[in-house]
């Protein structure tokens, strides 16, 4: 929704920049936003009641001139130094409590426990149980998840979810914190991101300090995107001794991961053999009726009728991501509001129609052999000429193994696309880039950046 | 413009307004001050948009009139001049100063460029006795951030309820809080950053007043001190519900006296140099020990005699801490609070020690 509002202020600054001096445009005008726009009236957020002010005593007129050139309709604009919170992203208020160590790091030093660590669990009302829809996909993990909120450490411990991103596992996580916070408050419950605890662990060694107190002494640990724990065998070695721990006492542990104990690489037998222990659950992507259903739910949400064939319509383009699915209900919903229209098909198919065929444009072998060119900073004409200097070939290599990765081209039609070369040559570039990939960080990285630019396109 | 003024008042109201006055602001205004005639009475203000304040000095008026005078022009001069009265003399954008001695004459920018101060919407109003408010707003800002990364940790929280004044601040390493009691206003519940309060601290200090009022708004605040009104906005934002941090209980306390407590700990911490100025607080029967040491420069041991109840405990803090608190709290008998190691580290006065209190995070052993 933002989005519009941007464009609308922004034609809006465009004309006051011409008008007014760079001065007073940046010490005015900076910072504001066009925070609502409803009916007759826009909103305007101001930074702070001086420039709110100042504002209404100076450029009311303008503004609202400005407004009405873009939406006709507006008749009264007003302003606020409230920022209008939608949605606040998990962490970012202001309690001293979760997440931990986050900010003022400069002028303290970092053997210094702060009340953060100590204050109580603070939970992100935002994910419950009551807002989680459940369908077939995902019926076997939230229910072994509200039985673990109910009795934390007696039944299925550890829990493991794993799914996709975007299907809800961090919901879920929140979710048991909040319930059994509620339940028992004083209950001591730590979420974490794998990440947290391997930095947490990292700055321990730096500093030849024990790493115990923090993870060891909660009652219900919950820890988000674990495959990234993958290669760190330090930290598993910790982690496994924090799991013990925890476990020995009938301390309860939910972790969450992209894909399954099994098929997280390079993780340790005996913390693969822990994970599969208690309960592992799989989240799908939701199915056709789940996803009909979460796009009522969010509509309802808004308080906003939708028709059940908008939502089919959205749910059957969007189909593997909640958060894409989500999103692009926003979208509707908000042109809708800014150009007073009611939502139906007709308006989400005109929304949503860049989106949709943007998301399964194609990629054609010669973008990928531009894009790579472009990247290393040789000529088209060289990427798929003969030339067989370093500087060249090596980019020539990368060019195939992402064809063959991305486009999951044949090796012919691969050599075909590189002025008719055998497609034995691409075999052996294919490989070689594989392994040296997995190998040598910088290729890796320059590999991944090109697939980034192909996507971005 | 035609005003009579006494110098000492016109110099008083220069200096408090240049207080706010930068002149590395892109606006070029607001290295100004505004003067302005107000019936009778002569009003100055400055801002910096984040403060502004408003200053009256009582003159002799003859013609209304306003206009925008660069400060450090105008404090330069009034500082250096020794006469008793002057004349200041203004069309809109020249002003001409004279005295018995001197006649100047001073480029000045149209009184209409100057900010418009913020007008105040759904006001309350109290007041309090400045030295009260003033103590209590010093023994909070001991604990209060200065970062400003994260602005409701940069500002005190202010609360009324039933009587009851509560102040409290908190860096998130340490936290303190007051309470007392107050009259009127009913429940406010906001946050005043720290600049604003440093701001009305030094008014408070210019202007010897016995009582100031605070006007609270839906999102500024201002504080009337004597002749001078300070605005500013609030922080935005919730307070985080520090309540629960603060021990009920304590397993180990100790009474010592503040003064030698806090001499003990000043010697100690010229050997913490290291580790966030970390000093071992060891409580046994009736001592309490304080261990620093730093390898480079050697260590020291300083002993407090204490009263204690509860067991031995043993902590390590940060003598920093410590001693900023110790300087602000009330009473000349302290008590300090110890759980765990880990937990955090309680200090109150004495007397009243239901009205004050300040919370300290240890260091890790």
């Amino acid at each position: 929704m933002s989005t519009k509002l941007e464009t609308v202020w922004g034609s809006v600054l465009g004309e006051l920049e011409i008008v007014l001096s760079q001065a007073n445009f940046q010490t005015w005008l900076k910072g504001t936003e066009l925070a609502e726009l409803e009916g007759d009236k826009a909103v305007i957020f101001v930074p702070n009641i001086f420039t709110r002010q100042w504002i209404q005593d100076k450029y009311h007129q303008q503004i609202l001139s400005a407004i009405r050139k873009v939406d006709a309709e507006i008749r009264s604009v007003e302003y606020t130094t409230k920022k209008l919170s939608i949605d606040t992203p998990p962490g970012s208020d202001s309690s001293i409590s979760l997440p931990l160590e986050r900010a003022s790091k400069k002028y303290s030093s970092p053997s210094q426990y702060s009340l953060e660590s100590y204050g109580e669990f603070r939970p992100n009302q935002k994910y419950r149980f009551d807002n989680f829809i459940t369908g077939s996909s995902n019926k076997l993990a939230f229910s072994a998840a509200q039985l673990v909120s109910e009795k934390p450490g007696e039944m299925y411990n550890p829990l493991f979810l794993y799914g996709p991103a975007g299907v809800g596992k961090t919901h879920l996580l929140w979710a048991i914190s909040n319930e059994i916070h509620a339940r028992q408050p004083n209950c001591k419950i730590l979420y974490s991101t794998s990440e947290e605890f391997i930095n947490t662990f990292l700055s321990a060694i730096r500093k030849g300090e024990k790493f115990t107190d923090k993870y060891r002494k909660v009652d219900v640990l919950l820890v988000d995107d674990m495959q990234f724990l993958a290669g760190k065998e330090k930290t598993q070695e910790e982690f496994f001794h924090t799991f013990n721990a925890l476990h020995q006492y009938n301390k309860q542990i939910v972790l969450c991961s992209d894909r399954p104990p099994k098929e997280i690489p390079t993780l340790e037998e005996r913390l693969r053999s822990r994970f599969e222990w208690g309960m592992v659950a799989d989240i799908q992507p939701p199915d056709f009726e789940t996803r009909v259903a979460i796009l009522m739910n969010k509509a309802a949400s808004h308080s906003i009728e939708l028709s059940m064939d908008v939502a089919e319509f959205i749910a059957t383009h969007i189909d593997n991501n909640i958060r894409e699915l989500e999103g692009a209900l926003t979208k509707v919903i908000a042109y809708s509001r800014l150009h007073g229209q009611s939502v139906d098909l007709p308006l989400a198919q005109e929304v949503l129609g860049m989106y949709i065929s943007k998301s399964q444009v194609k990629i054609s072998p010669k973008v990928v052999l531009q894009k790579t060119a472009d990247y290393y900073e040789i000529s088209y004409n060289d990427i798929v000429g003969t030339k067989r200097s370093r500087e060249i070939v090596l980019p020539r290599q990368v060019a195939m193994f992402i064809m063959r990765e991305e486009l999951s081209l044949s090796f012919p039609r691969i050599a075909k696309s590189l002025g008719g070369k055998d497609h034995t040559t691409i075999m052996h570039g294919v490989n070689k880039i594989r392994t040296l990939s997995a190998r040598d960080s910088v290729l890796g990285q320059d590999v991944q950046s090109i697939k980034k630019l192909l996507v971005a396109q | 413009m035609k005003v009579a003024v006494k110098v000492k008042y016109l110099l008083k109201a220069v200096n408090i307004c240049s207080r706010l006055v930068s002149n590395r602001s892109s606006l070029e205004v607001l290295g100004n001050i505004l003067i302005e005639t107000d019936k009778n009475t002569l009003k100055l203000s400055s801002t910096n948009l984040d403060l502004a304040i408003t200053t009256k000095l009582g003159a002799k008026v003859e013609k209304a009139g306003k206009i925008a005078i660069p400060a450090r022009l105008l404090g330069e001069l009034i500082n250096s001049i020794s006469e008793d009265t002057l004349q200041l003399i203004a069309d809109d954008t020249n002003m001409t100063i004279k005295g018995n001695n001197i006649l100047s004459r001073l480029n000045g920018v149209l009184a209409s460029e100057f900010p418009t101060l913020p007008k105040l919407s759904n006001t309350k109003s109290i007041k309090f006795r400045s030295q009260d408010l003033k103590s209590n707003f010093e023994k909070v800002l001991a604990s209060v951030s200065i970062d400003e990364s994260r602005p409701v940790l940069a500002g005190i929280y202010f609360s009324t309820t039933s009587g009851q004044l509560v102040l409290a601040g908190t860096d998130s390493y340490r936290l303190s809080e007051v309470q007392s009691k107050n009259q009127g206003a009913g429940s406010i519940d906001c946050i005043i950053p720290v600049k604003t309060v440093m701001e009305t601290l030094r008014l408070i200090a210019s202007e010897d007043v016995e009582e100031i009022e605070i006007i609270i708004g839906e999102s500024e605040i201002s504080f009337i001190v004597g002749d001078s009104q300070l605005i500013s906005q609030l922080t935005e934002g919730k307070y985080p519900d520090y309540k629960k941090i603060i021990p009920e209980s304590t397993a180990t306390t100790i009474e010592c006296d503040r003064d030698k407590l806090i001499e003990a700990v000043k010697v100690s911490s010229v050997f913490a140099r290291e580790n966030s100025h970390g000093i071992a607080l060891k409580v046994t029967k009736d001592n309490l020990t304080i261990d620093a040491q730093t390898s480079d420069i050697g260590e020291n041991t300083t002993t407090v005699a204490i009263k204690k109840t509860g067991k031995d405990a043993a902590i390590n803090i940060n003598a920093r801490y410590i001693t900023d608190i110790l300087s602000v709290i009330g009473g000349q008998t302290v008590v300090i609070g110890i759980n765990d190691k880990l937990d955090p580290l309680s200090i109150r006065p004495k007397t009243k020690s239901d009205t004050e209190v300040h919370i300290i995070m240890p260091l890790r052993s």
